[in-house]
């Protein structure tokens, strides 16, 4: 007979079952977590043994008749499993949201970069990314591309064009001519949105980007130290100094713009060193204080950066300090700052808006998009593709011929078969982001996955301690995720 | 969950002290509700169109990821001891 479908976990004083059948939270006493531990025990003596040097037999038995109350009157501790993973959507409604509902084009206009971040994802570190290259994207490619976008989109309420590279600003005169483009053929349809290493805000190019409402997203990843020990041009000088002082310039220039408009992206190259990250965009008088952050650990799978000492495994120990942090400032009930929101936040607003449906048989792909939707990647040559981050070579159609539904159904089908076994016996499967990032190398490998799952399930039951160490204190300290929607 | 025999029980006095508590409950008008969401078995707070939350991966040391993961109910028992251990050195939790 299968186990309960069940994850236990603790706070500091209290422990918790969450039951995934129900996606409930129940508070448990310490003997009832013990059995709870012992669920693939057939009978209560074989329990009662395993505990006996802990707990007396009178004991061990009331939990196990709480348990089985429990589970008669509220439907909890089921075994059920969902049979498979099943994506609703059929080829005609796929076909109409590729034709329809695209939210965001994302153009590669170059695959140069002026900086050799030493864990670059296009450094030749990763085995299954590309390397730094001359590639340029021509204005009638971009153009190509924001037209099929623009026909694509006619349903989307934002939709969004993004520059990319290497470093977009490298290529500052097609990002005028695209955008005088779009503001001649499309005017207000489309924002704009860029992601720099900063190292290129010139006043001339930050007088554009303002006035163009772009969205910006700096790579900053802290202090100079931790900055420019990654950071650094070919010539190995660190990048911290010069965008500093274009963002203090840009800031002093125009600071309703500066407030609003641009947020950080912070890559924890030394998680040990995070309070020093920290600290950082913490600063009083700061103009990064109160800064809109994203913060990603370095992708360690298929890279050679940690076998040859770029970067270092950290013990956790910084992590788990930060963490303390995050529940004592959730628990004053004044929201999180931004680093602090960062770290936890998409985690936490999964658990605090679930929903408590009950399993079905049949269960939604969880983190999955449908590829071309909501990201389209145009590179440097015209080739769609799903994201920025998955392998480039997978394609899903050309700006000549457009995007190929039946290869974007192919995708998600085959997404769907490689992660159904693993996935309808995790007790994650309810809040799981993972999507094809996390599967695909060069071809769909489920070792990948499965190393993106392990770190996931650790992160998901942090999250759920943390959610709910914060509640016993404070019962509304979340309510500010109320309505916060994860795009 | 096996039912276990536990007929030589007798009447457990559970009401007072209970040993287990549904705790946390669904907030009134989950996200699903807000955003009409039509995903069968969602309950990520997607638009459906993706839930793709990949900006945003925060991860935990790759250390902790050595191992496989062979079952997942085993993959969920490793995720509570390593992170219990992963917990107890700071002297929080």
């Amino acid at each position: 007979m299968s186990s309960p479908f069940i994850l236990r976990f603790r706070t500091p004083n209290k422990y918790y079952v969450y039951d995934v059948n129900t996606n409930c939270f129940l508070q448990v006493s310490e003997v009832v977590y013990d059995v709870m531990g012992h669920s693939r025990c057939n009978s209560w003596l074989k329990i009662a043994d395993e505990l006996s040097g802990k707990y007396d037999r009178k004991t061990i038995m009331r939990a196990v008749t709480e348990i089985n109350q429990f589970q008669r009157t509220e439907n909890v501790f089921s075994a059920f499993r969902p049979l498979r993973l099943f994506f609703p959507k059929t080829l005609e409604e796929v076909e109409n949201a590729l034709n329809t509902k695209m939210q965001q084009l994302i153009l590669c206009v170059t695959e140069q970069c002026n900086l050799r971040c030493r864990y670059c994802i296009f450094s030749g570190s990763y085995k299954y990314q590309r390397t730094h290259t001359p590639r340029w994207m021509s204005f009638d490619v971009a153009k190509k591309a924001v037209d099929l976008f623009v026909r694509c989109s006619s349903q989307s309420e934002f939709p969004a064009l993004g520059f990319y590279g290497g470093e977009p600003l490298l290529a500052f005169s097609l990002i005028e001519q695209v955008v005088e483009y779009v503001n001649a053929k499309y005017k207000n349809k489309l924002s704009f949105h860029i992601t720099t290493n900063g190292t290129l805000l010139t006043s001339d190019v930050t007088q554009f980007l303002v006035q163009n409402n772009f969205n910006i997203v700096i790579s900053l990843d802290g202090p100079a130290p931790i900055h420019d020990a990654m950071r650094v041009y070919p010539d190995g000088r660190g990048s911290f100094d010069i965008i500093m002082q274009n963002l203090h310039d840009m800031g002093q220039k125009y600071p309703e713009y500066f407030k609003k408009n641009v947020g950080f992206n912070v890559s924890l190259s030394v998680p040990d060193k995070i309070e020093d990250v920290y600290n950082f965009f913490l600063q009083k008088e700061s103009i990064l204080k109160g800064k809109r952050l994203t913060i990603n650990q370095i992708d360690y799978e298929d890279t050679d950066l940690f076998e040859n000492g770029v970067l270092k495994i950290s013990d956790g120990r910084a992590m788990m300090n930060m963490i303390k942090h995050l529940v004592e400032q959730a628990i004053d009930g004044h929201g999180l700052d931004p680093f602090l929101k960062a770290l936890l936040e998409n985690p936490l607003i999964r658990i605090h808006q679930r929903c408590s449906r009950q399993l079905q048989e049949n269960h939604y792909p969880n983190g999955i998009c449908v590829p071309g939707v909501r990201r389209i990647f145009c590179d440097t040559d015209g080739n769609f593709s799903l994201c920025e981050r998955i392998n480039p070579n997978l394609y899903i159609g050309h700006v000549d011929k457009g995007v190929c539904a039946d290869f974007v159904m192919q995708l998600i089908e085959n997404y769907v078969k490689t992660s159904s076994p693993d996935c309808i016996e995790c007790w994650a499967i309810r809040f799981c982001p993972a999507c094809y990032c996390q599967l695909y190398r060069d071809q769909y490998d489920i070792s990948k996955k499965r190393a993106f799952c392990m770190a996931e399930c650790q992160n998901l039951s942090l999250a759920m301690a943390v959610y709910c160490a914060v509640r016993e204190e404070n019962d509304h300290a979340w309510d500010f995720l109320d309505d916060i929607t994860l795009g | 969950m096996p039912r276990y025999d536990v007929s030589d029980s007798g009447n457990a006095n559970n009401k007072e002290n209970p040993m287990i508590k549904k705790v946390f409950s669904e907030k009134s008008g989950s996200n699903e509700e807000k955003s009409g969401c039509s995903c069968p078995s969602c309950s990520c707070g997607c638009s459906c169109e993706c839930a793709c939350d990949c900006d945003i991966q925060m991860q935990q040391p790759a250390q902790a990821l050595s191992g496989s993961a062979s079952s997942s109910f085993n993959k969920a028992t490793e995720a509570t001891s390593s992170f219990a251990s992963n917990l107890k050195p700071v002297g929080y939790w």
